[in-house]
Formats: C-alpha cells, structure tokens, sequence
C-alpha cells in the first residue's frame, strides 16, 4: 500500500509521455494525484490512531550485502506529512491546470517529487530516506529554473540546488557514520536505535550531530543557512513556492525528529542550548527582516523562516534531556504539529499571493492597496490566512505554537520569552501587511479585478476548512504523534538516556 | 608454481591471445577492404571481443594463482578488468564505426582498439615490473595512434604529439623507478618486492616508489601528472576520448592497486596516507578547472579527473576498509556507464551541431532528445545523483574513507561532490533552461542509439537493482597476494 502511494506518482509521469495531447495530460496528472490522495486517505483511515506507531509496514531486500533494505512504515509522525504531500501535489496540479508552457514536463516534475516526499516521509532505511531526500530535490531545480519568474531565475534555481546538495551530503556522512557505527553494519532504522551505537556524547556522536544539523538546517532553514529561500522563493513560480515552503522545508524538520534525535540523544541533548539560542534568533530574524521586505512573496518567504525557528526551538527542547519529560513530549508534538501547521497555512499563502500576482501582475507591497475592497471573498481569505499564520487561537499555527513555548518555559525562560518577541513581531508584521494591502484606499488601478474562479476556490476551501479543523481539535493528532515520539523503535522520548 | 611448465599456462590468457589474433587480423584487412565494407572490421571486432568476454567469463571459476613464472595474475580482480575493457571497447566500437565513416584509416580503427584494450586486460593482471611497463607502453602507444588517427584535424595531431612527449618522458622516469627497485632487491616481480624491500633503505624505496608511482599517474591523470589529457580529450575524436577517460583510466588504476596492494603491503612509506592526500588534490584540482570550461570536451576531461580523485580514495583506504576496493570496482563501472555515455552523447551532438562549445547546446533537450537526455541522465549520475548508480558507489567510498578512519578525506571529498554540481549543471542549463527555436536535427545512427540507450539504461538500473553489482564486485575484489601474508 505505501508502495503504491511511492510509485504511483512515477507511474503517472511515464503515463503522461504516452499521448501528445495537453488536455489529456492534464487529466492524467490530475487523476495521478488524486489517486495517491485517495490511497493516502484510505492508509489514515486503516490507520491505529490508538496505537500510533509504526504500521504498514513493507520489507523487501535490495542491497542485502551493504545492509540496507526496501523497508517502509508509517506512524502518527510521518503520517500527517504524507497525507500533506498527497494534497499539496493534488491542489498544485489543480492550481497549475491552465499552465502553458511546457505542460508535460511540469507535471511530471512535480510527480516525481511527489515520489520523493512521500518515499521520504515512508521509509525506514537510512539508505532509502537519503535517495529520496536528493529525488525530492532534483525536480525543483528545473521547476524554479526553467518556470521561474524572468530575472535572476538561474541564479536562484543554482543557488537553491548547491546548497541543498551540501547539505544532503552531510546528512549521507552523517548517516554512514552511523552505519559503520553499528555492528553488524546497517541502514535499517530501528535496528540503528536499538543498538545505540552513538547515544553518549563521544567525538562519533558530536560529528554525526553536525553533519545532520547542517543538512537538515539548509533545508528547514535555519539562519545562516538560510539565504537560498528567499531567492527561491522569490524566482519560483507559484506552485513551485507552495511545494518548496509546504513540503521541502518539511525535510528538514521531519529528518531532525526521525534521525537525529534517537540517534545522537546524548551529543543534542548536550548541544540543547546553542541550539534552542540559534532557534530563537532564526526566528526573530525571520520576522524582523519579513517586515522590511517589499516584495508580498519574499515577505511570506521570511515568515516561513520564522516559523521554522519554532520547529528547531521545539527540537531543541525536546533533545534536552535534563527538562521534564512531560516538557519534552509537548515541545516535540508542537514541533511536529508545526511543521503540517504551516504547511497548511504557508500554502495558502502563497496561492493567495500567486492569484493576487495574475491578477494585478505586481508582488510590490507598495502598489497594493484596498485589494479587499476590489476582491471581497479573496481579501477574506487572504486576512483569514495571516491571522491563521500569526498563531490564532483555534487556528493551526497556535495550536502547535502553544505546545512549543509551554515546553520551552518549563526549561529556557529566556528562548520562550524571545519565542513570544518573534511571535509579536510577526502579528505586527501581518496586521500592517493587512493594512497596506488589503485595507486603504482603492486605487481605480485595481478596481475591475476578476473575482476568484472556481478552480481557485476549490485549491483554498480545503486548506482554510483543514486549518480550522486542526485549529478546534487537535487531541487525535496530537495523540499519534506524542505516541509515535515516546513509544515504539523510533521514541525518544520516554525510557531512554 | 610453474618454473618447469613456464609457457604452457596458456589456458589462462585465452581472451588476450583471441584479441591479439583478431589485431593481426584486422590490421592489414583493414587497408584493403573497399570503404563500402570497412565496417566489417567493426563486426568481426565486436565478435571477437563477445568471444573475449564469454572467455574471461569462464575464468572466474579458475582457482587463483600466478602463472607464467610469477608474472602473471589468474585472480577474480584481473577477469573483473578483462570484462571491464571488453564492455567499454565494445561501446566505443559502436560508435567510431559512424564516426570515422569515410574517412581515412577508417578501416585500422578497430584494430588499434582492440589492441589497446588487449593492453589494459593484460596490464590488469601483471605483477611483474617489466611486463607493467611494456603493457603500459602498449596501451600509450594505441591511444596517441588513436590520437592522431584523424590526421586531417590539426588539433588531433597536436594532442597526439604532446601525448606523445608526455608519455616518452613519463615512461622514462617511471622505468627508472623500477630499476631503482631492481637495483635494490634484484627482482622485479611485485610478490618478491614485498619480501625483500623491508630490509631495504627506506628513503631510496620511497624514492623509487615514487618515480614508479609517476608512470602510473600518467595513465591515471593523478594530479600533478593530468595536464596532457585535456588537451589530448579535446583534440582527440570524441569516442575516442570517452575510451581514453574510461579504458586506460581504469587500467592505471587496476596496476595501481596491484602495486602498492600486493609489493607494498606494510605501508610501506606511509602510502596510503600519500594517496589519499593525491586523491584529495586530484579531486580538488579537477573540479575546480573544470567549473569554467566552455567545451564541454574539457569540461568532462576535468571531470573525469576528478572523478578519478573519488576512485583512488578506494586505493588509499584498500588495507584499511573491506569496502575500498568493492567500492572503487561499483564506482567504475557505473563510471564506465556515464563517462562513456556523456563522451559518446557528446559525438552524436557534436556531428550535428559541429561543435562541442556549451553556448551550441541550446535547446537540445528538444532538437537531439535521445542524446540531450542521456547526456543528462549522465550529468545528473557524475554528480552522485539516486537512483543513478554512481551514488551506491560513492556511498561505498564515503564509508571506505571514514572506516580508514579519514574523516578529512570524506570531508573533502563531500565538498568537491557539491562543488562538481556547479559545472554538471551548467551542462544541463542549455539543454533544458534555454529555449532554442531551431529546427530537430537528425536522429542518431543507429549503433549509437544502442550505445547509448545501453549506457544509459546500465547507469539507472545500477541504482535502483544495485546488489548484483556490489555482490559482484566483493567477489571481484579478492586480489592474488602472497601466499606468506
């Protein structure tokens, strides 16, 4: 069943080299996706929300002389993640119907990275995750350099492709470390965990820590790595950026969670505080250099900085093995929550900002204003996604946004404290964004806007209907993913030091 | 072993003795064949080297030992580069056939292929200093002939004769090397060196190692001994500089091994720390030349250099990890796989396009697919893409390295890894990046359609179904060594 949701997408690309005509294409890559979101949807109805551990699971041998094996499995951590791929893809292709340019190529690249993520997000072999890792990422080099917008798109694509190239590269060293660690020699996950082979605080464990935060923090990103995503942002197209920031930037975090805390708990926990410092300045700085943007796009592009601040802040709390366990499990489950949270939001973000472009052809902050005037259901749900981005209560984001900062109190006062600064900077940042754009005064350039279509409505609905429902009940989800971080082959939470 | 029966283990050297007929035979019938069945020539090649092939196929049951009075290696590591320069000459023979059609010498091509590639067989399974040394002789000879065949290029005739010189002082200094070790121990087979040179002075060994080690990284494009081969890449007619980067490349290295494996195998001289530290900067040096480069012959002749620094990291670590040497054999093949593939895309391009400079390339992805695509698929592999193979092999020298316990050297070698993106890519730009309003150009020929379509289904599927390859190279990775280690 994972296996049909990992090669279904790949399927449906070779499918689309069958026939030359574009409308038929469009059929195919949008059935594609909607397929794998069906499956996706049937693994989370099969799946045990009361036991929330690793399930589905698939083993088959591929290289059984170096260690490594197909081994695939889901539980309450990577669940959310595919099912967010699945929709994401599903609501991109959508998004893109009317794409023109190159249409085959398009979809098919977004197919096979669609295979990447959810292979990704799926398998349980060091191996595996490392090739789905770089599948994942060849495709957005040629999205962003080939449909970018005219400028400095080169640049950006090359740029995005060198750095997340090192930093995968770190995280292969990282993960070799850990094979040759193990004896006898394995890629296989849990395998890994159970022998411990790097849990103190050895030089082995520093290394493999470092080589992991560099290449997972390239991709969340965090703030000295992080200067490739506003210039790809910036260049990608609209679909390109809602992946990128809705999926890509999910690696990161994800591979943080499921790699490097149950493999190094010693050496994190040890490196807990430098960690939560650079999390809590990732995130202010985020939100501080959002505000001085111009472009509408980068603006959202420097949030999801922000925003991926209080993912490592979260990651951070949770390594540290001094804090209460109860601490430990909220500032985890926050992090994790975070990651669908602003997947959700970020994405209909930047849809929004995609429409709003087409429409007026300018990103300018500075030419926007009284678009809600122009465009009343759009500015609605422009204004309903920045509330939901600045962490409203019973929205998504303050549901993950909570979890973070009480785990934080209970053990760095000082990074929950510069955790709020970041989060009062960011409501400033979106109420004065609102006001510039939305508000004010109807300028008669803006006033004969086309009103949303259908099509577009149908790729937002879902995401504002999805950020509510994760906003009011959060418990069901919250529940998997604190069981899948304590309990199970891949909990680090509970019974281990 | 043998003294009495020297001369009578001809059994064992079948695959070279069918190879060294079939360049006799070839050589005159060649020249006399009328131009409309020149390609018979490639044929009966290609038959004679799917005969090799079956035949070194067969060795891999023979039991391990030296024959010939010691000279000569009947192990799995010397049938694994048997088969080795059989593939790759096969693939090169595929496409010189529409390459050199009508034009002079046309016919002595797979003559002088064939006995190039009998060279790098039988230099893969010498131990003897002296039969090194002529084998390595006879592969140079073939490739600066091969150089120059197209005699009407004067950039091909410049290549061949600065090959040429290069090689002639190379050669010297190398052969000097080894009568420094003659001198020393009074032997020149490599069982016997091991025996007798820890006794011997350990600053003349050193030196003498490393004059031998000179010859060597002549043929390897070891940093600092690399500088005729862009020249000779980009004078040389395409294909044959794919053969060149792949076929003698992997010979040097074969003899490389050997050496230091089987007659240096105390370390002695610090050896591996020594080339690992070359391979650091062979790497390096190719990469960072290579990322300016506007013909892309060039640009893939640095690359192959650097690609050679990732293989000799599996030199440097053989006696410390069990995965160095399986690791270099993965890597080679796919390297053979997307070397040649990107070196023969490259010809089907270039005689369309008429010209190998990256700005002519626009909009192939569209004009040329069958070529822009696996030239492509090639790129993206010699960058250490999944699933292409090259990253198992690249996964295999990573550990090679960190299980030696050099750290640095994957460090190293992860930077050049990310580094080499820049200039792969820049390949990929106009294929894909530019748009081109130019009509299709023709299709390719049809033998380098199957060349390529080989090439380029062997770099994949040695991703996604790797174990046959690695299980293969571990039991290809056993070297004959000394009865008394």
């Amino acid at each position: 069943m994972l296996s049909l949701c990992i090669f279904l997408p790949l399927l449906g690309a070779m499918l689309l080299y069958v026939t030359p005509n574009v409308q038929v294409q469009r059929w195919i890559a949008l059935s594609t996706a909607a397929l794998v979101l069906g499956v996706s949807i049937m693994l989370a109805a099969l799946f045990n929300w009361q036991r929330g551990t690793l399930q589905f699971e698939e083993r088959a041998s591929w290289i059984p002389t170096l260690g490594s094996s197909y081994h695939l499995a889901v539980d309450g951590l990577s669940l959310p993640l595919l099912l967010l791929s699945g929709l994401l893809t599903f609501l991109v292709l959508l998004y893109a119907w009317k794409q023109e340019k190159s249409a085959r190529e398009y979809f098919a690249l977004y197919l096979v990275m669609e295979t990447g993520l959810i292979g990704f997000f799926s398998t349980m072999d060091l191996l595996l995750f490392y090739v789905f890792f770089e599948v994942a990422l060849v495709p957005m080099y040629f999205i962003i350099g080939i449909w970018g917008h005219e400028g400095q798109r080169l640049q950006a694509a090359m740029k995005f492709f060198l750095y997340t190239r090192i930093g995968s590269l770190a995280v292969l060293l990282s993960i070799l470390g850990l094979y040759l660690g193990t004896n006898p020699h394995t890629f296989d996950l849990p395998a890994i965990i159970a022998a411990r082979p790097f849990v103190g605080t050895s030089v082995g464990a520093f290394l493999i820590l470092l080589g992991f935060l560099i290449g997972f923090g390239i991709k969340l990103p965090i703030v000295p790595l992080h200067s490739w995503l506003p210039d790809a942002h910036t260049e990608a197209p609209t679909e390109g950026s809602v992946i990128l920031a809705g999926l890509l930037l999910k690696l990161g975090g994800y591979g943080l969670l499921r790699l490097a805390l149950p493999t190094v708990p010693g050496a994190f926990s040890a490196w807990a505080v430098p960690i939560a410092a650079i999390a809590v300045v990732s995130a202010v700085y985020g939100a501080a250099v959002a505000m001085a943007q111009t472009d509408l796009k980068r603006l959202v592009a420097f949030t999801s900085i922000n925003h991926m601040g209080y993912v490592l802040l979260g990651v951070a709390v949770a390594a540290a093995l001094s804090a209460d366990p109860a601490d430990r499990a909220a500032a985890a489950s926050g992090a994790a929550y975070q990651l669908i949270a602003h997947g959700l939001v970020t994405s209909a973000l930047f849809f929004l900002v995609g429409m709003l472009a087409d429409r007026t052809g300018t990103r300018e902050i500075a030419r926007l204003s009284g678009i809600w005037a122009a465009l009343p259901l759009f500015g609605s749900l422009f204004a309903f996604s920045m509330f939901a981005s600045l962490g409203l209560p019973a929205l998504a984001h303050f549901v993950a946004e909570v979890q973070i900062v009480l785990g934080t109190l209970g053990i760095y006062r000082w990074a929950a404290f510069g955790m709020l600064l970041g989060i009062l900077i960011t409501t400033a940042l979106f109420l004065w964004t609102l006001q510039r754009v939305l508000l004010g005064k109807l300028s008669p350039e803006w006033a004969k806007l086309p009103q949303l279509k259908r099509r577009e409505l149908m790729v937002l609905v879902p995401l504002a209907i999805l950020i509510v429902l994760l906003g009011i009940v959060p418990g069901p989800l919250v529940n998997i993913i604190t069981t899948a971080l304590s309990a199970g082959p891949l909990g680090f939470l509970i019974g281990r030091k | 072993m043998g003294v009495m029966q020297g001369g009578m283990e001809l059994w064992a050297i079948v695959p070279e003795m069918t190879l060294g007929i079939l360049v006799l035979l070839l050589l005159p019938l060649g020249s006399y064949l009328p131009s409309a069945r020149k390609f018979l020539t490639t044929t009966i090649a290609l038959t004679g080297l799917g005969a090799a092939a079956v035949e070194s196929c067969m060795m891999f049951s023979f039991r391990t030992q030296a024959i010939f009075i010691g000279t000569y290696a009947v192990d799995q590591f010397a049938v694994y580069f048997k088969l080795f320069a059989v593939v790759a000459t096969a693939f090169v023979l595929l496409a010189t056939e529409s390459h050199f059609k009508g034009r002079p010498h046309a016919g002595e091509v797979p003559a002088l292929l064939l006995m190039t590639c009998l060279g790098i067989m039988a230099l893969a399974a010498s131990q003897n200093l002296a039969l090194i040394a002529l084998f390595i002789q006879l592969v140079t000879v073939g490739s600066y002939i091969l150089i120059g065949i197209a005699k009407e290029s004067r950039l091909a005739t410049e290549a061949a004769l600065k090959m040429f010189l290069f090689s002639a002082a190379v050669g010297a200094v190398m052969i000097y090397g080894m009568v420094l070790l003659f001198g020393l121990t009074g032997t020149l087979d490599l069982p016997q060196l091991a025996m007798k040179l820890p006794a011997m002075p350990v600053v003349t060994t050193i030196a003498a190692f490393c004059l031998v080690l000179v010859g060597y990284g002549f043929e390897v494009t070891l940093v600092p001994f690399h500088t005729w081969a862009p020249d000779a890449y980009q004078g040389a007619p395409t294909p044959i500089a794919g053969f060149l980067s792949v076929g003698p490349k992997a010979a040097g290295l074969a003899v490389l091994l050997r050496t230091l494996y089987v007659a240096f195998p105390h370390n002695l001289g610090h050896w591996a720390e020594l080339i690992a530290v070359l391979a650091a900067v062979t790497m390096t040096v190719g990469n960072v030349f290579a990322l300016r480069q506007t013909s892309v012959k060039r640009l893939l002749a640095y690359s192959s250099i650097g690609q050679v620094g990732y293989l000799l990291v599996g030199v440097a670590a053989a006696q410390r990890s069990p995965f160095a040497i399986a690791g270099m054999l993965v890597y080679l093949t796919v390297y053979l796989f997307m070397n040649m593939g990107a070196f023969l895309a490259v010809d089907a391009i270039e005689r369309q396009v008429g010209s190998d400079d990256l700005m002519k390339f626009a909009g192939l992805g569209r004009r040329l697919p069958l070529s822009a695509g696996i030239l492509a698929v090639c790129m993206l592999a010699l960058a250490g893409f999944p699933p292409f193979g090259s990253f198992v092999g690249k996964v295999m020298l990573f550990n090679a390295a960190l299980d030696g316990g050099w750290t640095w050297l994957a460090v190293v070698m992860l930077l050049n890894i990310g580094l080499s993106l820049f200039y792969y890519a820049r390949v990929l730009i106009p294929l894909y990046l530019h748009p081109s309003q130019a009509k299709p150009l023709q299709k390719e020929p049809q033998p380098l359609r199957f060349a390529l379509l080989l090439l380029g289904i062997g770099t994949v599927i040695s991703g996604i179904l790797p174990q046959a390859w690695v299980a293969f190279a571990i039991h290809a990775s056993s070297l004959l060594v000394p009865v008394s280690r």
